[in-house]
């Protein structure tokens, strides 16, 4: 038999190696080319939540929200309620809710301004509550002028009339200058494709895509419809009252007249519509044990 | 014309053997880049070392410095074509070139950190929904591809005038000389409002932001091309007189002095008035609870540029061309850590809220950028290499005749 010249056998070699390793190679590239495709597509269609009906803002009303720091515990049931209630993945994390914990008194400091002293703890399941520390739950503010929808390039994030902060998911490039403005780190980025399990979703919420930013909505699809946001309902102390600013009778209309309250970083100008009571904490707590653990909700990490 | 083709493509890829290597190892870098481009995309930008604390990181960071290094050309537009001045004259096309490839390599930054880069067209003015004069993103995306359009056309319509052979027509190119000087300035302006323009971030939120920018751009631009006409020099025909690039350092040592007076000036507000908005500048600067990732980075930027400053001060060391370069060097990685890592990543250390999410890039964003600024450099190498050909007559138009205007 003849032996092969160093050129064939180069020429062998590459052939096999190029057998071996090509078709993989290919299909790999192939499967990205595939994914940039459907991507495309569904963005130019626009697929996120498609079929959902986003109800029509509500004529004169403006949304706001009252939270009393009294009453708060930390429980981060809120948290926890709008996780499910609004399709949020646990590849979000924080949720849209996010629960400090403060030293100090109600009033005595503007929260959220004292970064060096703030102790920062947004994790889901945080159930160690202390007696003698304050709570804060900090949500997107719902600001009248949003910095996120001034600084959005393509006006998928926008003031309704009815207060509401909205998003359009299929307008949102992920360019993330929002998060950058949003002063109360109220916006959550997509990282990776979000995991819900089937049996999870709720039908009245757009599931997100990969690649687009979201955020706390007040519930929109329940609070037009005449309906209360998850927090305010979840919240076992009552510390969150949820109604209409324009209503003189309303429970926060009320509140607002006559108790003291801040405003998160108010000094920005944003006009944030969640108002923090600064009344003292009171006593009679319904409810003081760790949070039972849904073996259900658990099972949403796939 | 098939043969003009043909007599392009090799001056693109033809050449002496170190160009070759030069090409070769570009294009390497590049296809090493895109291997994890491809990673990024199959993964999503789970893949890189961003998170919501910190939303923008190492692309956004090559971007404002790569957006100062493409307005920089200006440095060389207004002493050639304003003052006349001709040793700068003769090298301004090459300045251009740096402005194209610099603005490409901005735009890769952007799509590549973009989460949803398929919908890129809700940007497009009429067609989407571009939210313009309102943000000043929109504004970005709006003088980048200007200035882009810009300095294409310049350099092409020059480099085709000389393959003519033919003048340029001064009345065509005029208006579009003119109008280049304010669209580099005002890239680098918008790129710095982006920034400026947010309240939530004290750290930005300051008006010496945009100033320093240009201060910073006037001299990490210059001081690369500076390196860049000195290779050009030894290994081309072409030629560059001392004189050019002895007016380059100078401009580059009056930008730096500008530059650091500025940082002395924004340092002395932030530590003098001691308010809680210092926090990012102390995890810049010092480290916060613990957390100092980028002190040694930062402090070996500032030792950089100090370093240079005093070498560009003394005119017989700005004058002698080992020193020069190692001033340019010094600068330009002493601007490229201070715009990139000491600009963006405090701003969101610590976050709105105070969290610490101690950012820092990870393989995938070093080697994708790695890829971005070898496919840079590349388009800038290649063009810079017609241009020359053309401009040495290597490479000119066949037909005899030229036609009179």
């Amino acid at each position: 038999m003849r032996k092969l010249t160093r050129r064939e056998l180069v020429k062998l070699a590459s052939i096999i190696g190029a057998g071996v390793l090509v078709p993989d190679e290919v299909s790999a590239f192939g499967s990205i080319i595939d994914k940039i495709v459907k991507k495309a597509s569904e963005g130019f269609s626009g697929t996120i939540g498609k079929g959902i009906e986003t109800p029509p803002p509500v004529n004169g009303v403006r949304f706001g929200m009252v939270i009393d720091l009294g009453l708060c515990i930390g429980c981060r049931r809120c948290s926890y309620a709008c996780k499910l209630e609004n399709n949020i993945p646990d590849t979000i994390n924080p949720p849209y809710i996010m629960v400090f914990e403060t030293k100090y008194k109600p009033g005595h400091v503007m929260p959220g301004r004292d970064i060096g002293n703030l102790k920062i703890d947004s994790g889901l399941l945080y159930t160690k509550l202390r007696k003698d520390r304050m709570y804060m739950p900090v949500q997107c503010n719902h600001c009248d002028d949003p910095p996120c929808a001034k600084v959005c390039p393509t006006q998928a994030t926008y003031k309704t009339t009815d207060g509401i902060v909205m998003m359009d998911y299929n307008k949102c490039i992920g360019c993330r200058y929002c998060m950058a403005a949003c002063p109360y780190n109220a916006r959550r980025f997509n990282w990776q494709e979000p995991v819900l399990l089937a049996d999870r979703i709720n039908p009245l919420v757009p599931v997100r895509t990969d690649g687009v930013v979201e955020k706390c909505t007040f519930c929109v699809h329940r609070t037009r419809r005449r309906g209360t946001t998850r927090c305010t309902e979840a919240c076992p102390n009552k510390a969150r009252v949820f109604g209409n600013l324009n209503d003189p009778d309303s429970d926060i209309s009320k509140l607002l007249v006559s108790e003291s309250y801040f405003r998160h970083k108010e000094g920005l100008n944003t006009g944030p519509n969640i108002f923090y009571l600064t009344r003292p904490k009171r006593k009679p707590m319904r409810w003081f044990k760790p949070v039972p653990i849904n073996p259900k909700i658990r099972g949403l990490k796939s | 014309m098939i043969d003009a083709i043909i007599k392009l493509l090799k001056t693109m890829f033809g050449g002496s053997t170190p160009y070759k290597i030069w090409l070769a190892f570009l294009l390497l870098v590049t296809a090493v880049g895109a291997y994890f481009v491809y990673i990024q995309i199959d993964e999503g930008l789970i893949a890189t070392n961003m998170r919501d604390q910190v939303s923008w990181g190492w692309y956004i960071a090559n971007f404002t410095f790569l957006v100062g290094v493409a307005a920089a050309a200006v440095v060389l537009v207004i002493p050639a074509y304003i003052y006349k001045y001709k040793p700068i004259k003769d090298i301004v096309l090459i300045g251009e070139i740096m402005a194209v490839s610099a603005v490409t390599m901005c735009l890769l930054f952007v799509v590549l950190d973009m989460g949803a880069p398929e919908k890129f067209w809700h940007l497009i003015p009429f067609i989407g929904y571009f939210n313009f004069p309102q943000s000043i993103l929109a504004w970005d995306v709006l003088v980048l591809n200007v200035y882009l359009a810009l300095n294409l056309f310049l350099v092409f319509y020059a480099i085709w005038k000389m393959y003519k052979q033919e003048e340029y027509n001064h009345k065509l190119m005029w208006p579009f000389i003119l109008f280049s000087i304010p669209a580099a300035i005002s890239i680098h302006t918008v790129t710095a409002f982006i920034y400026a323009g947010l309240g939530a971030r004290p750290f930005w939120n300051a008006a010496i932001l945009a100033p320093r920018f240009i201060a910073s751009a006037f001299c990490s631009g210059p001081a690369f091309m500076l390196i860049i006409f000195q290779i050009i020099r030894k290994r081309t025909t072409f030629e560059i007189s001392d004189k050019a690039l002895l007016k380059i350092s100078e401009i580059i040592t009056f930008a730096m002095a500008f530059n650091l007076f500025l940082l002395g000036s924004e340092i002395f507000k932030e530590v003098y008035s001691d308010s809680q908005h210092i926090a990012a500048l102390h995890y810049l600067y010092t480290g916060l609870h613990g957390h100092d990732r980028l002190v040694p980075w930062i402090w070996s930027a500032m030792a950089f540029n100090l370093t240079a400053f005093g070498i560009l001060i003394i005119p017989s060391l700005r004058k002698n061309f080992t020193t020069l370069n190692i001033a340019c060097v010094l600068i330009f990685a002493g601007v490229y850590i201070e715009k990139g890592i000491g600009l963006v990543f405090p701003g969101f250390i610590p976050s709105t809220m105070g969290d610490i999410y101690e950012y820092f890039p990870n393989t995938l964003e070093i080697m994708i950028s790695l890829g971005i600024w070898a496919f840079g450099l590349l388009i800038f190498t290649i063009l810079t290499k017609i241009a020359l050909a053309v401009k040495s007559g290597e490479l000119r138009c066949s037909c005899t005749e030229t036609k009179s205007r």
